[in-house]
């Protein structure tokens, strides 16, 4: 009896478990083979992962591989504010995080208080939190608030050639200088994975189908030395807070290769902080702004009249003492002179000597002479937004064009070509094109470009730049314009400038220009530098705001290249030594 | 007519061994499968951490990287210059003694050959050679 109900129990569970198991299966069949498509679609969406694998952007090095630029992963603040609420930690998590990041808890607050969105940066999108902060925040364990890694471009010199180095945005383009430039080899290759997830969001491993690995981009050496930078920087910092000036610009470049040893620019910014700054602090006015170049640009029409024997540096000019009309329109010189040789003109910068050598000149060769110095079109710099300058063509001069040209009026110019101009006298008579990016290598050590000097053109013959370089160390004597520029033991070339800036209607009587342009040493020249303020305010003149800025980065750059006072064979022939030294 | 050998029929019923067999084949591919898969498993989850790892040790070492490079910049050697209150200058021109460079160097050795053979002479001196 007892056994037949056993049986009977048994067999009624074991008819139980199979109609269980039966009616399991058929559910399982009809959502595996039923008209249940759309559904089918979503699970397998929901499991599905496909994800960018994001890879760091090639780093910027000087030319001793000191790191300028490189990429760090850095945490993000956020939250959902629907689990925030529901878990009644609204309140707390804005205080909390308002001492711990030492920001105002109501701004927190107000973040949070947008019920319907399930995600919110607590402190703002692209603002991110430093270590100590991020493990605070995770010890809090506060509910359905969270930390993202993001990669982010970090610049640990902070302002230091900002203007070359650029900026990188938040959807992580380049958006100015060497970044913007050589985007396309910084930003390397974003790999993919295509896999699934567990019931956790957990990545199963064995079901990855698709694994592009990511490549990294490519690191740009460049030219500069992050000391000699440093040297101009300061010096200019200080030359600005002493004259009040607007802004100042240097370059230095190194005179037998064309490679840009520094480049700075006064005001500068944080690339870190590049959100918070105005535009206009942001252009690299050593390559994108354009002046009238005043009294410096007379060692172009000298040189040509030189080159052209037209005149020789002993021939002498009447300067009218100070006051020459020609054709209607008078022109004066800052100091009244009688009688000036063609040395002297450089010597005490007569704008009448000049505007008569020009004159001599003619105005096709003249003009034929400043094209070939690379006056009037881009050196072809390695950097966005360069300028070409402004150098009309001499159908459209005026019959006094040429005596303004002289004197650096009715003609502009970038720093850079300025010094473009001194370097090709320096260097012999050849224009050398100047660069700043030396080398690209790739993420496997491939060298994927590599910049070696360029000679542009030779405007003026060896025998014509040495004695403009004769001529230009006059200039840096005891009675030159150029004399505070004198760097003790070496003998310096340059020459000053002081340009009346443009106005509606004329030229300012108060705003000006000075400008320094000069090489060192003399003998077998190396660096060529060219200073730049804009508006100075009291003393105004080059020789006074300018030549001593000039002094200040030679004196030291000489002492930290090793530079012997009357040149060194060995180093003008190794051009890659310049700067080889390593902090 | 013979009947057959009772001694040789056996009782109740016996699984073919061919089939047998298969079955324990198919019961090992599957253990065998079960294996691997666990294997895999545990290989992707190591592969895994250790890709995180990866992650982990190259973030800390760029964090470290940038701050070496914010130490070592020329404002940062300054900086620190200035906390100690260490005064560095550059020596003066009329300071420094350059020495020839290698070519000129070349063009010394037969002076250096024969103040060598000089010391040579001297008892006390004692040359490499």
């Amino acid at each position: 009896m007892i056994e037949r109900k056993h049986k009977y129990r048994l067999i009624i569970s074991a008819v139980i478990m199979v109609l269980a198991l039966i009616g399991l299966s058929a559910r399982l069949v009809f959502l595996h083979l039923g008209p249940y498509t759309e559904r089918r679609v979503q699970i397998n969406e929901l499991r599905r992962l496909e994800r960018d694998l994001n890879v760091a952007r090639g780093k910027i090095l000087d030319r001793n591989g000191n790191i300028l630029a490189l990429d760090l992963v850095q945490k993000e603040i956020c939250a959902d504010p629907v689990v925030v609420h529901s878990n009644h930690q609204a309140q707390a998590v804005a205080l909390s995080l308002g001492n711990i990041l030492q920001i105002d808890s109501a701004t927190i607050m107000a973040r949070l208080n947008s019920p319907a969105s399930r995600f919110v940066y607590l402190i703002g999108y692209g603002r991110y939190v430093d270590d100590e902060q991020a493990s605070e925040i995770i010890r809090m364990k506060f509910p359905g608030v969270f930390l993202n890694d993001v990669m982010v471009r970090s610049y640990p010199r902070g302002a230091s050639m900002c203007h070359v180095l650029g900026y990188v945005n938040l959807e992580r383009e380049g958006s100015a200088g060497i970044e913007q430039r050589w985007d396309r080899y910084l930003q390397g290759v974003t790999g993919l994975l295509i896999s699934e997830l567990d019931g956790q969001r957990r990545e199963l491993y064995d079901r990855r189908t698709l694994e592009i690995k990511p490549r990294k981009g490519a690191d740009v050496t460049l030219t500069i030395d992050q000391y000699v930078q440093y040297i101009v920087e300061r010096a200019l910092e200080s030359a600005v807070s002493e004259h009040q000036a607007a802004a100042a610009w240097a370059i230095v470049e190194c005179v037998r290769t064309g490679e840009i040893l520094a480049m700075a620019n006064w005001p500068g910014y944080d690339a870190n902080q590049f959100r918070t700054t105005v535009p206009d602090v942001m252009r690299n006015r050593c390559v994108a702004n354009l002046y009238e170049p005043g009294s410096t640009f007379k060692i172009a029409v000298v040189a040509a009249a030189l080159n052209e024997q037209v005149v020789t540096s002993s021939q002498v000019f009447d300067c009218e003492r100070g006051t020459w009309f020609y054709r209607g329109r008078p022109l004066r010189d800052y100091h009244p002179y009688d009688k000036l040789s063609v040395a002297d003109v450089i010597k005490k910068s007569s704008n009448i000597g000049a505007a008569k050598i020009a004159l001599l000149l003619g105005d096709a060769p003249f003009f034929r002479y400043l094209k070939a110095f690379g006056i009037g079109e881009m050196t072809g710099i390695e950097l966005p937004g360069e300028e070409a300058g402004i150098l009309h063509p001499v159908s459209k001069w005026q019959p006094i064009s040429a005596t303004r040209i002289a004197i650096g009026h009715e003609v502009a110019v970038t720093a850079l070509q300025m010094l473009g101009v001194i370097c090709a006298i320096a260097n012999d008579g050849m224009l050398m094109k100047p660069y700043i990016v030396q080398r690209v290598t790739g993420s496997d050590g491939h060298v994927l470009f590599e910049q070696k000097p360029v000679v542009v053109s030779r405007p003026i013959r060896p025998e014509t730049a040495a004695e403009m370089k004769r001529l230009l160390t006059r200039v840096t004597e005891e009675d030159g314009t150029g004399r505070r520029a004198r760097v003790e033991g070496y003998t310096v070339g340059g020459k000053t400038g002081t340009a009346q800036k443009p106005i509606p209607g004329g030229y300012s009587d108060v705003l000006n220009m000075a400008s320094f342009t000069g090489f060192i040493p003399a003998e077998d020249p190396q660096l060529a530098i060219i200073v730049v303020l804009d508006e100075p305010k009291n003393v105004r003149t080059g020789g006074a705001v300018a030549a001593p800025v000039f002094k200040e980065i030679a004196e030291q750059s000489v002492r930290y290249l090793d530079i012997p006072p009357a040149g060194n064979d060995n180093f003008a022939s190794h051009a890659s030594g310049v700067g080889s030294r390593g902090m | 007519m013979a009947g057959k050998n009772r001694k040789k029929r056996t009782a109740g019923f016996v699984f073919p061994l061919p089939v047998a067999g298969i079955l324990m084949v198919l019961v090992v591919l599957l253990l065998l499968y079960v294996w691997l898969d666990a294997r895999v498993q545990a290989l992707g989850t190591r592969i895994k951490t250790m890709e995180q790892q990866q992650a982990e040790i190259q973030k800390r070492y760029d964090t470290e990287l940038w701050k070496w490079e914010t130490l070592k910049s020329p404002s940062g050697i300054e900086k620190m210059l200035a906390k100690y209150k260490i005064v560095m200058v550059w020596p003066a021109e009329i300071n420094i003694v350059r020495l020839p460079a290698p070519d000129s160097a070349v063009e010394l050795a037969p002076r250096m050959e024969g103040q060598m053979a000089h010391l040579s002479r001297s008892p006390r001196f004692v040359a490499n050679d």
